[in-house]
């Protein structure tokens, strides 16, 4: 009995995550857009895979297709060629399993309405009492830390804590798998490092699957059990790094480790070509 | 505290710079017409006199009847005509707007009709529809509909494609789409819309009722004017200009409150 639940719980930290089902498969992307007439390239060839429970990041210049590719696994658009699985579905408009923060909090939150009803909005159409959607709202507003700043407005709230509304209301949506794109990208390092625990902290406590898309380096390794590395335009996968960092990641310890400097230096050098 | 203070003040003084502003354009207005004495420009305070007089309390009491025959007529119509041609615009405004296609090629055919001056339309209306008051009633909401109409179509094609892209992402049903995200997002435009039509409303129900002739502000003015009552039709003028005041002072109490996060949200960003 006490051997059994041992065995579970080593599992469960390191090997299980590399046996675990995938959750999310991109599987040989290519995304054109039609311009003025002329066809341009955003994606040349991506393909991803994340399994259960795992954090990936996917990290590459500006204007390299990333939110493209976002939008793509999240079933708001259909790629030229390729294909999108969760599970074993395939995608054709966006899965109920996943939940999206985009990257501009100001531009994707309801301005017209307060914070709780933000949340609350996307749980209308669902099965759920009042009751039971007021509690949802609650508890996650509670887990991003903005219980208090339920009845205010998104413009009354500081950018890292619009932030917190937007990833606030993909925990009531209770997706299995969420994306994120560029979530961090305008906050200021100190709200970042804050947010970014508070992804991992979700993670754990939501157990949830996480892709997040991202310019910044650091925080793909910080971040991340696997960082997916893509080249410049039209993008397509350089290099896959396994992140072997221990967890639970703490800002300043991981970020002073020789193996996290190692890794950090091993994928900028892929996306900075000399 | 203090700062809070200095702003009531500051408010108080700005309010007691636009009375006396005011008080002044009468009293200049009163001298000029004083010294002019033109039997076709009367004293304001006779002017308002008789506006008092006409409207609301004169020697045989409250004017009632009056002011059931003017001014009644004047506002339902033209206000009436307003919140059908809104309606009716904003409806079809966001069906347009929300389709690029669709607004890519109804926009030259919406400008074309909009640039039509709408008293252009005042002898077909009346051949189709007579003098009465249905005649009016179409005169004001076809000139009302057309800024209203752009502004719609305007403001949904400006609305932030993250928001519409969050609304697919989370399944929201189609009516709430509508009604909590799409008509939210483009009521700045909306509103800014209905302001403009509102004065065109006034403008028109006068025209209308000036031609009719039966019943109205606009016909007031113009029998006073033809029985050289000339303090009447003065009287009448005066009217409308508060008549106009109110209808801009009531779109703004609205706005205030249907747009109050729209300032909130402006102010913060600018």
């Amino acid at each position: 009995m006490h051997d059994l639940s041992n065995a579970e719980s080593i599992s469960s930290t390191g090997t299980a995550v590399a046996a675990a089902p995938l959750a999310l498969e991109a599987r040989r992307i290519h995304h054109e857009y039609v311009k003025d007439r002329t066809a341009s390239t955003a994606i040349e060839d991506i393909s991803i895979e994340v399994r259960q429970g795992e954090v990936v990041c996917v990290v590459g210049p500006s204007g390299c297709g990333k939110s493209t590719l976002l939008r793509i696994l999240a079933g708001l658009l259909t790629p030229t060629s390729g294909e999108v699985l969760v599970g074993d579905e395939l995608v054709d408009g966006v899965p109920r399993s996943i939940g999206v923060v985009f990257q501009d909090y100001s531009r994707s939150l309801f301005a017209w309405m307060t914070v709780a009803d933000n949340v609350e909005f996307v749980l209308r159409h669902s099965a759920l009492s009042k009751s039971e959607r007021r509690e949802r709202v609650a508890e996650s507003l509670e887990a991003v830390g903005l219980a208090s700043a339920a009845s205010k407005y998104p413009w009354e709230l500081s950018g890292g804590m619009q932030q917190r509304v937007a990833i606030a209301r993909c925990l009531a949506y209770r997706p299995t798998i969420m994306l994120m794109d560029e979530p961090f990208a305008s906050v200021d390092a100190q709200t970042r490092f804050e947010l970014e625990d508070l992804v991992l902290r979700v993670r754990r406590e939501f157990d949830m699957t996480i892709l997040l898309v991202t310019h910044d380096i650091d925080e793909s390794v910080y971040l991340s059990d696997r960082v997916v590395a893509l080249t410049g335009s039209p993008s397509s996968v350089c290099e896959v790094f396994e992140n072997d960092l221990p967890w639970p990641r703490q800002q300043i310890e991981t970020r002073a480790q020789p193996r996290f400097v190692e890794l950090r230096a091993q994928v900028a050098s892929t996306l900075v070509k000399p | 505290m203090s700062s809070r203070r200095r702003a009531v003040l500051g408010r108080a003084n700005d309010l007691g710079w636009q009375l006396a502003v005011l008080g002044a354009f009468f009293v200049v207005w009163e001298i000029v017409t004083l010294l002019a004495a033109n039997p076709y420009f009367p004293r304001p305070s006779m002017i308002f006199a008789r506006l008092w007089s006409t409207w609301f309390v004169s020697e045989d009491g409250l004017e009632f009847a009056y002011s059931a025959e003017t001014i009644l007529p004047s506002v339902a119509v033209s206000i009436g005509g307003w919140l059908v041609a809104a309606v009716l615009s904003i409806a079809v405004g966001i069906g347009i707007g929300l389709s690029v296609r669709a607004s890519w090629m109804l926009l030259p055919v919406i400008n074309f009709m909009r640039s039509i001056p709408p008293p252009a339309l005042l002898p077909i209306m009346i051949l189709l529809l007579g003098f009465g008051a249905d005649m009016r009633f179409a005169l004001v909401a076809l000139g009302c509909a057309w800024p209203i109409l752009l502004n719609t179509i305007d403001g949904v094609r400006n609305i932030d494609r993250a928001l519409l892209e969050t609304a697919t992402a989370y399944h929201i049903p189609k009516s709430r789409r509508f009604f909590r995200i799409v008509l939210p997002a483009a009521s700045p435009y909306i509103f800014s819309g209905m302001r403009i039509s509102i004065s065109i409303s006034l403008i028109l129900i006068v025209i209308a009722e000036s031609i009719s002739g039966s019943e109205g502000l606009g016909a007031h003015i113009l029998t006073a004017q033809r029985r050289f009552q000339i303090l009447d039709m003065w009287a009448g003028i005066a009217m409308l200009g508060i008549v106009g005041y109110l209808y801009s002072l009531l779109l703004i109490i609205v706005e205030n409150r249907a747009l109050a996060w729209h300032r909130g949200a402006r102010g913060k960003s600018a």
